[in-house]
């Protein structure tokens, strides 16, 4: 016992911790389900039950979700969850978690290996306040691709790290970074420009005699993972993200400066702007430690990804990592830093968490080092209690945000009502549903998650063509039918001359409609802030035909 | 008047924001401008005493008008809205407590975190005092995340935002100097506390944002000047055409 490590017991409560914060109320905290963890939740279950996602394609290289062609990684290794726990909530968030778990481990190795700190308490320190980040609970509890995408990720930058001192160690860097592409499309994007960046940066020990060979071997190795890509390069599946540029604001911007410039140079000048704004953004303390993400789904209610307080060790991290640029191991981290925001700089959102994940790794290492010479430079009867108060207080501030606020008050914005609106669907076997899918997120795959709806028949049911032109038919329609169940817009000529059962919120279908249509309310789902998510009206097509004289012509049938 | 100098002065003229203050109050302009130029002159010559006491006065009054011509906003009241939030919360916490010898120790925490006054005062002072150290407020007019219900405008030309990080990089060994520090804190702690809603902005952080960009400047200029002769010119004129056509480009933001 005398041998174990302080540091070693340290890692072990943070351990502990990151457990409880990312595991605990996986199933119900967010409260719902949300879209994207829905469709990869059930192409995983379809998968497990059939080896073809919900179009009937076998093991694709990029999956179809809602037309995203989403890097396949997180779905195929939650297939063995399924198969072992089956399909539900829970099954689909815990890859994420298990993620999370140890990405804890590798900040705490990485904080080592990079030889930075003074102080011996600093690598188990950065762990511990990467643990707590709202970012990192956040993403670690989210059913789809992101944190895999960025441990796998972080993971072969670590050992790209390690390799420029053992050589051996970059054919598993360059390897774990080239699989990172598979994770989510932000690595994608951002593994072959970070492998670009560190051989030009670290070139001389790259190309030195004793590690060009395995140099060489890693990004052989990281193209033969490439080959499931390139064979479908050349359809559009590949970069289904290009619509998200900014190009409509880029114009807009050029028409204003096309006042006082030639045309020529005011698109080069309103995309510099428009870049250089978003790009900045990602390091802007307002956005860092103040304001929550933009979208209400993305985003903590009255929480930034860091906490507000770390915005010190935040300012002196970058003064040193500034002034010791030239150290071999900060400029890896400023390149790091510099390269991480480039894919979501490119997309529209302004600070998209998301999109902006992997920059969560240098920053958490520019915060660990500001606050190692914070405390370096005081005694520790002072930094230790005001630390442990700081971080107190940010876990009272986390429970408040992440497990009273956000279950209760962005339970619409993750999907909550679908889980009740499909036990309303089992109890009512023989009626037709029909879901206005005008004013949310696509309903069809978040029924067949809950009613658990048979992955085979499913296919069968879909338009047979998408799976003949899975990779070039890109565009997507939130329209299907499988089972008793529609979801479209309400058509309110035709659909009320039809028996079935209409579901919507309650601008979907107002009190005025349903008095004018001889619709009776059948159920009512509210979320926990009492808001109607969903009701259900059955028609009356014989009342309404009876009332307007039989004069449609729909009355015939 | 010197290089350094020279570059000091296009840096507090060839902004928008110095022009907006002019034109909407003179007076205000000139005590800008002056506080502005004796900061410099404390940081770069260190200055006479009777200099120190000449900008501590003048800042003062910058202060006291960044006061006055802030619309006040209370640290503590709600409104409708805000109530209808405060009121769904406190009922979204659910009963913490911990047993004592047998007794149930009840912890207000839904009160303490949304109910006292204290508490919503400081969540306030956090938010006002994020907007006002945010970057992108000076030389992005906040862009790409605009304030709700806050007319947001140009203020520096978005391309001296590396210089001034650069500044402030140079300057760190300066913060000991007691004008440099007072001209960044005084006003952070001013404006956390009465709030952002001023039309023409945080002013009294001009100064220290003006000498930062000065002297990032300066110090890029030296750089520069390393080079062999026949790159230095052609670097410089770039550089220069390049802030001409960003500040035309800020200049139609602002106008169209």
């Amino acid at each position: 016992m005398r041998n174990i490590k302080p540091e070693l017991i340290a890692l072990t409560i943070i351990l502990f911790l990151g457990s409880y914060l990312y595991f605990s109320k996986l199933d119900s905290i967010p409260s719902g389900l949300y879209v994207d963890e829905a469709v990869t939740g059930y192409n995983a279950y379809s998968l497990l039950k059939t080896g073809k996602d919900e179009y009937g394609k076998a093991y694709p290289v990029a999956l179809r979700f809602l037309g995203s062609y989403s890097p396949p990684l997180y779905t195929y290794l939650s297939i063995p969850i399924m198969a072992i726990n089956g399909l539900n909530i829970f099954s689909t968030r815990v890859l994420s978690s298990i993620s999370g778990l140890l990405s804890i481990l590798l900040v705490f190795h990485f904080l080592k290996a990079l030889k930075i700190t003074k102080s011996r308490w600093t690598p188990a320190l950065g762990a511990l306040l990467f643990a707590i980040s709202p970012w990192t609970v956040f993403y670690s509890r989210v059913g789809y691709e992101l944190y895999l995408a960025f441990f796998i990720f972080a993971l072969g930058v670590f050992f790209v790290w390690q390799g420029l001192k053992k050589q051996k160690l970059l054919i598993p860097g360059l390897a774990l970074l080239s699989l990172s592409t598979y994770g989510a499309h932000t690595e994608q994007i951002l593994a072959p420009v970070f492998i670009v960046g560190v051989t030009i940066l670290f070139r001389k020990e790259l190309l030195a005699k004793k590690s060009k060979k395995y140099f060489l071997a890693g990004l052989f190795i990281a193209g033969l993972i490439q080959l499931p890509y390139l064979t479908i390069i050349s359809t559009p599946a590949l970069f289904s993200k290009t619509s998200l540029f900014y190009k409509g604001v880029v114009l807009v911007q050029a028409e204003k400066i096309a006042h006082f410039l030639p045309t020529f140079i005011t698109f080069p000048l309103s995309f510099l702007r428009e870049f250089l704004s978003q790009y900045l953004t990602y390091f802007s303390p307002r956005s860092l430690f103040f304001l929550p993400d933009p979208d209400p789904q993305r985003g903590l209610p009255e929480l930034s990804v860091f906490y507000s307080w770390m915005i010190i060790p935040y300012f002196v991290g970058v003064y040193l990592l500034l002034k010791g640029r030239k150290k071999r191991s900060l400029k890896f981290i400023l390149l790091l830093c510099l390269l991480a925001p480039l894919p979501a700089a490119l997309a529209g959102d302004p600070f998209s968490t998301q999109r902006a994940l992997p920059l969560l790794l240098p920053l958490i290492i520019v915060i660990a080092l500001g606050t190692d010479r914070i405390i370096a430079k005081l005694k520790t009867k002072i930094w230790l209690p005001a630390l442990a108060i700081l971080i107190s207080f940010s876990l009272l501030l986390l429970w408040r945000s992440y497990f009273v606020f956000l279950p209760n008050e962005r339970a619409k914005a993750w999907g909550y009502g679908f889980r009740q609106l499909a036990e309303e669907i089992k109890k009512r076997p023989s009626d037709k549903f029909l879901i206005d899918q005008s004013r949310i997120k696509p309903a069809y795959i978040e029924l067949a998650f809950f009613l658990k709806y048979p992955p085979e028949k499913f296919q069968k049911e879909l338009d047979q063509t998408i799976k003949e032109n899975y990779y070039t038919n890109t565009s997507f329609s939130e329209n299907y039918s499988f089972g008793n169940i529609e979801t479209r817009n309400i058509n309110w000529e035709e659909d009320i001359y039809k028996e079935q059962i209409l579901v919507g919120d309650e601008l979907a279908i107002s009190e005025g409609q349903a008095k004018e249509h001889f619709l009776t309310k059948v159920f009512e789902i509210r979320d926990p802030v009492d808001t109607i998510v969903f009701q259900g009206y059955k028609t009356d097509p014989k009342e309404k035909c009876a009332k307007t004289l039989n004069l449609n012509p729909l009355c015939a049938n | 008047m010197s290089q350094n100098f020279f570059i000091f002065v296009f840096v507090l003229l060839s902004n928008l924001w110095v022009w907006k203050i002019f034109g909407q109050n003179l007076l205000l302009g000139l005590l800008l401008v002056s506080a502005s130029v004796l900061l410099y002159r404390l940081i770069m010559h260190k200055g006479a005493e009777a200099l120190r006491y000449m900008f501590l006065v003048l800042f003062a009054l910058l202060l006291f008008s960044q006061w006055q011509t802030t619309q006040p906003s209370s640290l503590t009241l709600l409104d409708n809205d805000q109530k209808r939030v405060q009121q769904m919360r406190l009922n979204e916490y659910p009963p913490i407590g911990i047993s004592i010898a047998g007794k149930k120790l009840w912890i207000p925490l839904a009160h303490w975190f949304e109910g006292r006054r204290e508490t919503i005062a400081a969540f306030r002072i956090k938010k006002n005092f994020s907007e006002a150290i945010d970057p992108m407020l000076y030389f992005f007019a906040n862009h790409p995340r605009e304030r709700v219900g806050v007319e947001e405008f140009e203020k520096f030309p978005y391309i001296l935002l590396p210089f001034f990080i650069f500044g402030i990089f140079s300057l760190s060994k300066k913060f000991r100097n007691k004008s440099l520090a007072l001209s960044l804190l005084a006003p952070l702690v001013l404006i956390s506390f009465i709030g952002n809603k001023n039309p023409l902005g945080p002013f009294s952080l001009f100064p220290f944002l003006a000498v930062a960009t000065a002297t990032g400047i300066t110090k890029a200029y030296k750089k520069i000047a390393l080079m062999p002769k026949n790159k230095f010119k052609p670097v410089l004129l770039a550089l220069f055409a390049l802030f001409a056509l960003v500040f035309l480009q800020v200049i139609s933001y602002a106008k169209y």
